[in-house]
Formats: structure tokens, C-alpha cells, sequence
């Protein structure tokens, strides 16, 4: 099989193609099915639609099944798939509080207003590896312990309204008030490259759909520094839940409503303490991403409130926008492996320039001192 | 109760040249810009491709984006059509669009490249695809993006130009290897994408029209036929391209091609350009 | 009259008129001043001066048409493409129809920054464009694209050259900025006029040319 100089180079495609189709279609193991996946894998389905920006479980779940669980691949799947559609509506705008909460929890208050929902979540659960492979099946012992855990986070009051932290802290005068008067279009970034200064929903929109774990480095090495300092924040809702997805009906000019997904909720409240800032109020930064993936709406509320807290002072915004996208970074990274001879041969030349012109120049000081000794 | 699917209809077959009407009408406004600024970098709304973020999504989009039924389509990769990543783009473009391929320059009409001018002379029928990884000449000297798009916006290409004084000064030549920054038509300064020294006086006064795609960066520009195309460097400091030290092609003989070295005891040389170099040979 | 459906349905293009059609206009500015030819289903249906939009236009983009009839071919290319109408001076692409006057310096010329938001014009001709050697031509073209210069002569009735001469030279040269221009006559064929174009218009009498 051959490589860059690679004669037959379309021969040696094809056999590389027929090699990973074998070994995947025909491995002795039983074939994975889609509903495997959005069953029991949801998070990395959740993930995998996440990054390709893309609500879409069964595909998602082809995409990851063709990839052989390989997430960016999966996402490049998803998204170059997406390449290929029309589009032909636009959805109504949402209000983020029509959500269908299956978990919400709110670290900056004791008794928020609503419930606190632990739900499905493994953050309080002992991370002790289950050797066992029945271990993931249901018994009933298991289940008599789940039903008591459930039940010891539920709220006092009776069937409590879900309110907002920011609108608290707002009620209490105690948030700076950011609300727009207008109503611009938000930025589209599928259709146009969000460059610095970017308005802040070109910033979310790529924070949506930015690689998970480069959003998570993007925070934390902005915590440790050298090159940022980030607060952390206090947070004030997390959420996960299903949505509804609203447009107008083609014929009747009727609202529809067309189906259901899952998103991901945080709003992070930041003390502030600059000195152009007021001392006396929070602020709040927001993230969302498709399915339930936590630490990435954290990370993203983080960074919005940073982003807008830095204003353009630093390299933060340019790093968001334009480091974070996973299909750009492994892509680039990979080409690596491309073909580079011609580019090599021409850096081999310039180093044989660069050493002839200093010989040229060690010569000509040696017939100088010649010169001048003589 | 309609459903979705009595709504949108059946799915529809992969469209002509992979790209649907809006992206190719997208990407075509882009390029007309383009080639009425010629150097300037149009941003534009790269769509993912089959081919991942830089190995020529951008190069792929203004193919499919420009070609027609009657086209005849040449892909190459470092000079050779058979390299793996060519014959990759090539089958993508045609299986798409059921145009002919080829490998002679002068039966082609569209001509996608990788690091390559071909050897071979092209007319005003042709139309050059480079594909470009770092469509920013400037990055070397500054990294923050608003400073950058000041520099162009208002040709202050002054830290370029410091840079190359201090790599002479240092060095004894300027040591730039491909992707020779250029002023195009007296107004901008160019990332030639990664052609050698070897192709840059090609660009200068063509007959042909070149384009430019950075798919990751999401960035086309042109530089149209007949158009001024300097690379930066003093007047005391010819612009030099590659020399091989008068090394000829081990297949055909040729030394005024480009040529790319097999090393070992007895280091080999051939020319990058796989089809002029064939032709020459079969002759 | 065409009925507004017939407009409509002219205004349609397929995936190869329109291709085919985007590559004229490119080679027109890649080559300002060399006289390009649209495909012949275009002038056998619609009149050639509309076929920028047809093929150009998409979702969203941001058009205008001037002149006679202007509303009724705003609302069948609407249509045709979901393009947006809206004034010469905010659209990306423009169509001057036959007899209209403009003057070219309201039409978008880009920033500095951003010598994209530039709009890009179809003027119609009531006349023939023709090659000409001659440096006495209505037109005369040079800079990026041309080697020399090229030189276009309009077999037109005089006030048609005045119309035209008057817009091109109230443009003001200043590339990057300025705005790009397609003179399309009734035959289909097309001369490109880019911003990076140095002009010259003939001073003719053109007075003197009526009847002609």
C-alpha cells in the first residue's frame, strides 16, 4: 500500500478503504445497532451532536458507528452531512424557561426558587470501577437505593415555580443590567467566520459548538494563568431538559410545534471587582449546547463573562473564537501528515544558502584581517 | 396532521458538485469579490467538506464551486497527480459532477493544486485552485487578528519589511522558503500559499486566472491574469528561488524544472512535476 | 407585458445556466474590457442585464433594481432566488435597467477594512458592445487584468452613450474600495468593469452621433 509518491495512488485509497470497512463491518463481535448507542452511550452521542452542532441522535449515532467511536471523526460525519441539506425554516425564538427540567441544580443558593432536581448524574456517586460485566444491569437492590437518594433532594415546598437566579439577583437590585433595547439578528457563524470583535452571540454560537475538551483547557489555563487569569464563577442554574421546537406551518402560517430536544443550561454569576466595575453588583455569563453535556456549558458560561469582562484586551476572544472548533484544530494538525516534500526541499535550500553566505562572510573578514595585517 | 417528512419531501440526491445552490452562490459572490481586490482575503461561509480542515476543504469548495459540466478537471499534490490526497479531491470533484479528468495540463480547463505551479504553461482558459493552509502572509510578525486587519486595511506592511531586513542582516539572505510574501497589484501582501520560489514569477503577469482557497481559515482571494505580483525584497537583494546547484532530473534530464531530492549515498534528483516531467520522457 | 408568473418563471435558473453564468462574470472582471458571452438560453428569455441576480442572488442577499418596471422584477427575482430587495445603497449586487439613471456614488464602495461589502452592478446596454483597437472607443480599460489596454466601442443611439458615459465617470478610483460593474447589452454579451479599473471615456459629441 503507498503513500505520497504514492503511484496508483487511487488503488491505494480504495485498499485503505476496503481495510478499515472489513476490519469494522466484519469484526467478530456483535454489530453494534444505532439504538445501542442513543440508549446506552447517550453522553458521547450527546457529545458527538454537541460539536457537530446538529440535533440529530440516530445520525449521530451512525456518524460514531462508521467512525469507530473516533468523536471528531464522528462529528466531521455529522457536520459535512449537514453541508449537503437546505435549509427550509427557521425556528421561533425560544424562551430558555420553557424548559422541561430532568435535572437543575443551583450551587449559589440553598432554596432557590424551584427545586432542586440531583437527577441523572453521576456527580455524587463514588467513582469505583465495576469489574463485574453485569455491573450496568439493573437489580432490584440497586433499585431500592436510587428510589431513597431521590427522593432527599426534593425541595420544601410543594410544587415550588422554577425561578431564574439571574431574575432573583435582578429583583434584588444586585445585577448589572445588560438587556438589550434592540433585537439584532444574531450572528450566523455557518454561513459567515466570526472574527474579533465579535458581537457575543457569535461568541456563544462558537462556545456551542466548540471541541468539549478544548473549551475545558480554555478555562482552566486561563484559571492558572500564565497567559489569563480568569475568575472562577459562583453558579447559579445548571440545567439539563428538553425543549420544544416551534416554527410556522409552510401552509396555515400557524405556529408548530415539530418536535423536542435536550440542551444543557448554565448561568454563571461573577463577582465583580475590577476597577472599572461595580463592586456593588454581579454579573452573569451564559452558556447552552445541545444534549447533556455539563462541563461544557460550565466552561462556556465562564468564558462569555470573561470574554465580556476582558473586552478585547487580551488574546481571550481571538482564542475562543478561533481556536476552539475541533474539526479546525485536528484537521490542521493532521494535515501535518500530508505530502511536504516540495515545501522540505525548499527549506533544505535555504540552509545551504544560509551557510554559504556565511562562509562567504567568514572568508571575506579573514582576507580583510589579510588585508590589514599585510 | 402533516408530518415532517410529507412537508420536506423525499431526500434528495447528493447535488451536483456536493455543494447545495445557496453554499456554491455563497461561495461565487465571494470570489467575484475576490478577484476585484486582487490579495485581499474575502472572509466567506466555509462549509465542512468531506475532506477535513486542511487537507483542501478550501481549494475543494472553489472547485466544486466554480466547475461545470464541460470542465476537465487536474488535481495534484506537490507536482504529482498520483499522490494520494490528489486523486482523493479529484475523484471527489468528478464523481460529483461527471466531469473529465486529467493529468495534461493542456487538456484541462480547471487545474487544483497543493504547493504547485505546473510546469507547464496555462492559458487564459485555465483557472488555478491553490489550496492554502495559512492564508495570512503576516502571521509571523503579529498574531492579534484586529491588528492584522488594520495592517491590510491600511497597507502598513512596515513589520513585514523589518522582518525580512533583520532575516538578511542575520543570516546573510533572506531565508523565507515557500509561501513567498508578495505585493499583489501594488496594494497587498500575499501568502503565495507554500509554491517555491521556483513558481512565484508564474503568478507575475499571467495568463491565467489564480484562486485561493483557505477552507479552515475561511478566506478566498485571487490574483487575476495580467496583474503585478512582486515578491518582497530589496533593491540590493535579488529574489532568489530555489537552485539546485545545476542537478538535473534523474528520469528526464530536465534542470529547468523544480526538482525534489532523494537522498542517500548518492543523493537522486526528479522533478516535482510528475505529468511534464512524463511528457518529456515519452517525447 | 409578461405576466408576473412568466417574469418569475424566467428569472429560474438551474444549477448549469447559473454556473455557466458565474463564469462569464468572472471571466468578465478577471479580463475587464474583453467582451464575454452569457449562454444563449439567456437573451432568448429574459433580458441579459438580469442575469447577475438570477445566477448571484440567495438566501437573504441583500438586492436592488432601478429603473422602469423595477418593482415588478424585484418581486419575480424575490421569488426566483429569496434574495431581499431593498435600496441601490445598501444592496450587494444592483441592476441598472435600460434608460435608468443612477448616480454610482451612493452604491455601496466597502470600508477599508472590509473592501467586500463593495456591491457589484449589471448596467444594461440599449446597444452592442464591440471590440475595438481603436484608442478613440467609447471605452478604454487598463490595470490588473488587461495586458495594455482593451478598448470597447457601443453601437447605441447617443443619449444611451451619454447615460452610460456620465455613470462611469462620476466613479471615483479608489481601489480597494468602489464598486464593480457588468455592462450587459441585449445580445447577452457582457464587458466587466472592476473597481481596480483605470478608465478612460472617449469626450465624444456624442450629439453629433444622433441618428446614427
Amino acid at each position: 500500500m503507498g503513500y505520497a509518491a504514492a503511484r496508483g495512488g487511487l488503488s491505494a485509497i480504495k485498499s485503505a478503504e476496503d481495510l478499515v470497512a472489513r476490519l469494522r463491518d466484519n469484526d467478530p463481535s456483535n454489530r453494534l445497532d444505532i439504538d445501542q448507542f442513543t440508549g446506552r452511550l447517550r453522553l458521547l452521542v450527546d457529545r458527538v451532536m454537541g460539536e457537530a452542532g446538529l440535533w440529530a441522535p440516530e445520525f449521530a449515532a451512525m456518524a460514531l458507528r462508521q467512525a469507530e467511536g473516533d468523536v471528531i471523526e464522528a462529528v466531521h460525519l455529522l457536520r459535512a452531512y449537514k453541508s449537503t441539506l437546505p435549509r427550509f425554516a427557521v425556528a421561533q425564538v425560544l424562551d430558555a424557561d420553557d424548559i422541561d427540567p430532568e435535572r437543575r441544580v443551583v450551587p449559589a443558593f440553598r432554596e432557590p426558587g424551584g427545586p432542586q432536581i440531583l437527577g441523572r448524574s453521576t456527580d455524587y456517586t463514588a467513582r469505583m470501577l465495576k469489574p463485574d460485566t453485569r455491573a450496568d444491569e439493573f437489580t432490584t437492590d440497586d433499585a431500592a437505593q436510587r428510589e431513597v437518594s431521590s427522593t432527599e433532594v426534593v425541595t420544601t415546598v410543594a410544587t415550588p415555580e422554577m425561578r431564574r437566579m439571574s431574575d432573583v439577583l435582578r429583583d434584588m437590585d444586585l445585577l448589572v443590567d445588560r438587556r438589550m433595547a434592540t433585537d439584532p439578528e444574531p450572528f450566523d457563524i455557518t454561513r459567515m467566520p466570526a472574527k474579533p470583535p465579535a458581537p457575543r452571540s457569535a461568541r456563544l454560537s462558537t462556545m456551542a459548538r466548540a471541541e468539549t475538551g478544548a473549551l475545558i483547557n480554555q478555562w482552566y489555563r486561563n484559571i492558572l494563568g500564565p497567559d489569563g487569569y480568569l475568575h472562577e464563577v459562583t453558579l447559579g442554574e445548571v440545567r439539563h431538559g428538553s425543549l420544544p421546537i416551534t416554527t410556522t406551518h409552510p401552509a396555515t402560517g400557524n405556529e408548530v410545534t415539530i418536535g423536542q430536544f435536550r440542551v444543557t443550561e448554565v448561568e454563571a454569576i461573577e463577582d465583580l471587582d475590577g476597577v472599572e466595575e461595580d463592586r456593588g453588583s454581579f454579573d452573569v455569563g451564559y452558556g447552552m449546547c445541545l444534549g447533556h453535556n455539563e462541563r461544557k456549558a460550565i466552561a462556556m458560561a465562564n468564558l462569555d463573562i470573561a470574554c465580556h469582562r476582558d473586552g478585547s484586551k487580551s488574546s481571550l476572544e481571538q482564542s475562543i473564537l478561533m481556536t476552539t472548533d475541533g474539526l479546525d484544530s485536528a484537521g490542521f494538525l493532521e494535515h501535518l501528515k500530508l505530502p511536504h516534500y516540495v515545501t522540505f526541499r525548499s527549506m533544505v535550500e535555504r540552509k545551504v544558502a544560509v551557510r554559504r553566505a556565511r562562509t562567504a562572510r567568514t572568508t571575506d573578514e579573514m582576507t580583510d584581517e589579510m588585508e590589514v595585517q599585510s | 396532521m402533516t408530518s415532517i417528512a410529507e412537508l420536506t419531501g423525499p431526500p434528495q440526491a447528493t447535488p451536483f458538485a456536493l455543494l447545495d445552490e445557496e453554499s456554491k452562490r455563497e461561495i461565487r459572490r465571494a470570489l467575484l469579490q475576490a478577484v476585484a481586490t486582487p490579495g485581499y482575503q474575502v472572509p466567506f461561509g466555509s462549509r465542512e467538506m468531506p475532506v477535513a480542515r486542511g487537507w483542501g476543504s478550501g481549494g475543494l469548495q472553489i472547485s466544486l464551486a466554480i466547475v461545470g459540466r464541460h470542465d476537465v478537471v487536474k488535481v495534484i499534490d506537490q507536482g504529482d497527480d498520483e499522490g494520494v490526497n490528489a486523486v482523493n479531491l479529484r475523484r471527489l470533484i468528478s464523481s460529483s459532477t461527471n466531469t473529465e479528468e486529467t493529468t495534461e495540463v493542456n487538456e484541462a480547463t480547471i487545474v487544483q493544486s497543493r504547493h504547485r505551479i505546473p510546469e507547464d504553461a496555462m492559458e487564459e482558459d485555465h483557472i488555478l485552485v491553490l489550496q492554502v493552509p495559512v492564508p495570512e502572509p503576516l502571521r509571523g510578525v503579529e498574531r492579534d487578528m484586529k491588528e492584522l486587519a488594520r495592517m491590510h486595511a491600511e497597507a502598513d506592511y512596515s513589520k513585514m519589511w523589518v522582518s525580512l531586513y533583520e532575516d538578511k542582516v542575520r543570516n546573510g539572505v533572506i531565508t523565507q522558503t515557500t509561501g513567498y510574501p508578495c505585493l499583489v497589484a501594488g496594494r497587498y501582501v500575499t501568502a503565495t500559499t507554500p509554491i517555491p520560489r521556483w513558481d512565484i514569477p508564474r503568478l507575475h503577469q499571467s495568463e491565467f486566472l489564480t484562486l485561493f482557497g483557505a477552507g479552515r481559515e475561511k478566506r478566498v482571494y485571487a490574483i487575476p491574469p495580467h496583474t503585478d505580483v512582486e515578491p518582497l525584497t530589496f533593491d540590493d537583494v535579488p529574489f532568489e528561488v530555489e537552485s539546485a546547484d545545476g542537478a538535473s532530473c534523474r528520469l528526464c534530464g530536465s534542470n529547468e524544472s523544480f526538482l525534489v531530492e532523494s537522498p542517500g549515498d548518492t543523493p537522486t534528483w526528479a522533478c516535482s512535476d510528475t505529468a511534464f516531467c512524463r511528457r518529456r520522457r515519452t517525447k | 407585458m409578461t405576466s408576473p408568473t412568466d417574469l418569475y418563471r424566467a428569472c429560474l435558473t438551474d444549477v448549469h445556466e447559473s454556473q455557466e453564468i458565474f463564469r462569464c462574470l468572472l471571466a468578465a472582471l478577471s479580463r475587464p474590457g474583453e467582451i464575454i458571452h452569457l449562454p444563449d438560453t439567456v437573451p432568448s428569455r429574459i433580458t441579459p442585464c438580469l442575469a447577475p441576480l438570477m445566477a448571484l442572488v440567495s438566501h437573504d442577499t441583500p438586492f436592488s433594481v432601478v429603473g422602469e418596471d423595477a418593482a415588478a422584477v424585484c418581486e419575480a427575482m424575490t421569488r426566483a432566488t429569496f434574495g431581499r430587495t431593498t435600496t441601490p445603497d445598501e444592496a450587494a449586487l444592483v441592476t441598472v435597467l435600460e434608460g435608468a439613471v443612477i448616480d454610482p456614488n451612493i452604491l455601496r464602495h466597502g470600508t477599508d477594512l472590509r473592501p467586500d461589502a463593495g456591491c457589484q452592478v449589471a448596467l444594461a446596454v440599449d446597444g452592442s458592445l464591440i471590440t475595438s483597437g481603436n484608442d478613440d472607443a467609447f471605452l478604454s480599460v487598463a490595470g490588473p487584468g488587461v495586458p495594455g489596454t482593451r478598448c470597447i466601442a457601443i453601437d447605441s443611439k447617443a443619449s444611451e452613450l451619454m447615460r452610460l458615459a456620465q455613470f462611469l465617470s462620476q466613479r471615483i478610483e479608489q481601489p480597494p474600495r468602489g464598486f464593480d460593474a457588468w455592462l450587459i447589452d441585449r445580445h447577452g454579451a457582457v464587458v466587466g468593469v472592476p473597481r481596480t479599473s483605470r478608465l478612460r471615456i472617449a469626450a465624444h459629441d456624442f450629439d453629433s452621433l444622433q441618428g446614427a
